[in-house]
C-alpha cells in the first residue's frame, strides 16, 4: 500500500538551511508510526525519482531566502522542467524524471540567516514548526 | 603599464579538465593531451595524523566512490595492525564494495554516457543529458535511476549513510550484519537483476548504431591489469594481481600487492597533476596498460556467476576477447553490474553472514602497509607508512585514472585523429573526444556529472603552435 513520502532537503550545517531538514525530524517524531515515510536529504538527487513512484502524495520541505524569515508557504509541485546538471535538481525536476508521479506539494519557509553554524535561529525553529504543522494539515 | 595576474590551474574545482591537440604541417594531429588541471594534495595534508583516521580521511577523495578507499585504505591499515580480519568481516566489506561498484557503474552508463547512446554522439549538446534520456527512453533512464538507487540503499542500509560511511574500520567493520539488514538487502536484488536483463539487450543493439566509435575509441593494444580471484575468475576485493597482455597472454601473474614498486612505476607529467602509471619490467611509456572493468574481463577466464558469465560469452562471441576497443568498457560494466548483484546475493547466502565477529583489534605493529582493492574504474591502491607510535609519515596513492591516463592520452589522439575533419572540430567530433575519456570513467569526470559531459576545453595547434581553434564548455 502506497504512503506519503515526506522529503526535508537543506544543509543543516548552515543555520537556517536547515529549516527543512528540522521540520521533517518532527514530523518523524510526531506522525503515527507508518504514517508515512520521512527522509532527510542535503539535496534532491535524481535517484529520489524512483522513490517518489511508490508514494501516494509527495511533500517537499525546504527553506527558502527569498521569502520573509518565519513565512511559510504551500506551492503544488508540477512535474515538468528538467535540468543539464543532474548532481542537484528541483523538486518539479525530480518529479519530472518520475515515471508515474504522485500529488506533490512543496512546503518552504523563510530563512532568517544562513550562517557558518550548527542549529536554527529562533525564528528557524518556529518557522520548522509551522512548516511541520502544515504538512500534517496537509496530510488530513 | 598593465599587468595581468594569470591563475592557472585554478584550484578546489571539481573535474576540471583540458585537452590539447597539435597539429602537423599537413593538418593532421601529431599529438593530444589531457591536463588534470586539480591538485588535491591527499598524500600531504594526511602526515602526522594517526594511521586509524586514515580510512575515513581518504574516503572524502571522492564523493562517487568513497567505498573504495575505504576499503583500500583499511586494508592497508590492517597490514599496519599486522591482522587477519575475520572472514566474516571479509564478506561484508565485499557487500559494500559491490554495491558501491553497482552504484558508480550505473552513474557512469546511465547519467553519463547514456545521452550519448539513445540520443546520438551528434545530437545537440544542450539534450544530451539525463532529462534528454528520459524524454527520449523513459525506461533506459528509469532502469539507471533504479539501478543506482539500489546500490546506494545497500551502502545505506550498511553504513548508515549513501556517502562516506564509516563503518569499514581498520580490522574488519564496525558492526555486524543484522537479520533485518540482511533481507532488506536481498529485497532490493531481483529489481537490479531484471533492469540488467533489459539494458544488456538493449546495448547489444545499440552497438551497432556505433561502428566508428567501437573501431576508434582507444582501441590499441595495451597491458591489462588487475586482481583474480587467483583460479581466473572476477575479484574486487583481495587477491593476487594479474597483467595480460594484447594477445590474451598472461605476462605477470599472482603479483602481491605489497611489492608494486617492483612492476608499478609513476611519472609526472609537467602539464597535468595527476600521475601516469606504467608496467616497470617494459618502461615508460611502454608500459602502457588499462585497468578497470574492460581490463578485468579481458583478465579472467570467467565471471564466476552464472548471468553475468553468459554475458561474457556472448560479448566475448562477438566482439573477440581480449577487448581492446575502450568503446566495450560501457558494456564491461554493466556485465559487471549484473555480476556484482549476483555476487552479493551470493555473499549473502552464506551460513556465516550474520556471524557477530567482524572485527580485529591490535595496536600497531608494522611500520608499512600497503591495501589494494578493485574500485568501480579500475585498481586502487593506498600505502602508508607510520612512525612507532601510529603517525602517518608518508602515504601514496595509486587510483585507477593514474593507471588510465597514458591510455586516455593515446585513446584522445586517436579519436581525434579519427573524427578531425580539415584541421577542425565538428560538434559531434568534439562530443566523441569527451566520449572516449568518458568510456574510461575518469574520476575527474565522475566529480562533475555535467550533462553527460566535463568542462573541457579542446585547442587545436598547428606544428608551430598557432592556435587553429578552440572549443570549450563549462558547467
Amino acid at each position: 500500500m502506497k504512503r506519503p513520502l515526506i522529503v526535508g532537503y537543506g544543509n543543516p550545517l548552515r543555520e537556517d538551511d536547515g529549516i527543512g531538514w528540522r521540520a521533517a525530524e518532527l514530523l518523524q517524531r510526531n506522525l503515527a508510526p507508518g504514517m508515512a515515510d520521512v527522509l532527510e536529504c542535503h539535496q534532491l538527487v535524481p535517484e529520489l525519482a524512483a522513490q517518489l513512484e511508490g508514494a501516494s502524495i509527495v511533500i517537499f520541505l525546504d527553506a527558502a531566502v527569498d521569502q520573509e524569515p518565519g513565512a511559510v508557504f504551500l506551492t503544488p509541485v508540477e512535474k515538468k522542467d528538467f535540468s543539464p546538471w543532474s548532481h542537484t535538481l528541483s523538486a518539479a525536476q525530480v518529479l519530472n524524471l518520475a515515471s508515474s508521479a504522485p500529488p506533490a506539494f512543496l512546503i518552504t519557509g523563510g530563512a532568517l540567516r544562513t550562517g557558518w553554524r550548527e542549529g536554527l535561529t529562533v525564528s528557524g525553529e518556529q518557522t520548522a514548526a509551522a512548516m511541520a504543522q502544515a504538512a500534517i494539515k496537509l496530510l488530513e | 603599464m598593465p599587468k595581468t595576474i594569470l591563475i592557472d590551474p585554478v584550484t578546489r574545482i571539481e573535474g576540471h579538465a583540458k585537452v590539447t591537440v597539435q597539429l602537423s604541417d599537413s593538418g593532421e594531429v601529431a599529438d593530444a593531451r589531457l591536463h588534470i588541471t586539480q591538485l588535491r594534495g591527499f598524500e600531504k595534508f594526511c602526515e602526522n595524523r594517526p594511521f586509524y583516521e586514515m580510512p575515513s580521511l581518504m574516503a572524502r577523495i571522492c564523493g562517487i566512490c568513497p567505498v573504495s578507499h575505504l576499503i583500500a585504505s583499511s586494508k592497508a591499515c590492517d597490514a599496519i595492525l599486522g591482522v587477519n580480519i575475520p572472514a566474516n568481516a571479509a564478506r561484508l566489506r565485499r557487500i559494500m564494495n559491490l554495491a558501491q561498484i553497482l552504484q558508480s557503474h550505473a552513474l557512469s552508463v546511465f547519467h553519463l554516457s547514456s545521452p550519448d547512446f539513445i540520443l546520438g554522439m551528434d545530437a545537440p549538446p544542450e539534450k544530451r543529458h539525463l532529462f534528454g534520456v528520459a524524454a527520449a527512453a523513459p525506461e533506459v533512464a528509469r532502469d539507471g535511476i533504479r539501478l543506482r538507487q539500489i546500490g546506494q540503499q545497500i551502502v545505506e542500509i550498511l553504513g548508515g549513510k549513501r556517502i562516506h560511511p564509516a563503518w569499514v574500520v581498520p580490522g574488519g567493520v564496525s558492526a555486524p550484519l543484522t537479520e533485518e539488514k540482511h533481507q532488506q538487502i536481498r529485497a532490493l536484488l531481483p529489481d537490479g537483476i531484471a533492469a540488467l536483463d533489459r539494458s544488456l539487450d538493449r546495448f547489444r543493439r545499440l552497438l551497432q548504431c556505433f561502428p566508428e566509435e567501437v573501431q576508434s575509441f582507444a582501441n590499441f593494444p595495451s597491458l591489462f591489469l588487475g586482481l583474480t580471484d587467483g583460479s581466473g575468475g572476477l575479484e574486487y576485493y583481495d587477491g593476487p594481481l594479474r597483467i595480460v597482455g594484447p594477445d590474451g597472454v598472461v605476462v605477470a601473474d599472482h603479483l602481491r600487492a605489497s611489492d608494486y614498486p617492483s612492476y608499478i612505476g609513476e611519472v609526472a607529467e609537467n602539464d597535468s597533476y595527476l600521475k601516469s602509471a606504467f608496467y616497470r619490467p617494459m618502461g615508460y611509456p611502454d608500459g602502457i596498460y588499462r585497468v578497470g572493468p574492460l581490463a578485468r574481463l579481458n583478465l579472467v577466464t570467467h565471471c564466476g556467476t552464472p548471468l553475468a558469465d553468459h554475458e561474457l560469452g556472448v560479448l566475448r562471441s562477438f566482439a573477440g576477447s581480449p577487448l581492446l576497443s575502450s568503446f566495450y568498457y560501457h558494456h564491461a560494466r554493466l556485465i559487471e553490474m549484473l555480476h556484482v548483484i549476483e555476487r552479493i546475493e551470493e555473499l549473502l547466502t552464506h551460513p556465516d553472514i550474520l556471524s557477530p565477529h567482524v572485527r580485529a583489534f591490535a595496536e600497531p605493529n608494522q611500520e608499512e602497509g600497503v591495501g589494494m582493492s578493485e574500485a568501480p574504474r579500475g585498481t586502487l591502491l593506498h600505502h602508508y607508512k607510520v612512525d612507532r607510535n601510529g603517525l602517518i609519515r608518508w602515504a601514496n596513492l595509486i587510483i585507477a585514472t593514474g593507471h588510465n591516463n597514458l591510455a586516455m592520452n593515446r585513446g584522445i589522439k586517436q579519436t581525434a585523429a579519427y573524427f578531425v575533419r580539415d584541421g577542425k572540430f565538428s560538434e559531434g567530433a568534439l562530443n566523441r573526444v569527451e566520449a572516449v575519456i568518458r568510456a574510461f570513467d575518469p574520476c575527474l569526470s565522475c566529480s562533475t556529472h555535467a550533462i553527460g559531459q566535463m568542462p573541457l576545453e579542446i585547442n587545436l595547434v598547428d606544428s608551430a603552435g598557432i592556435l587553429l581553434d578552440r572549443r570549450t564548455r563549462s558547467q
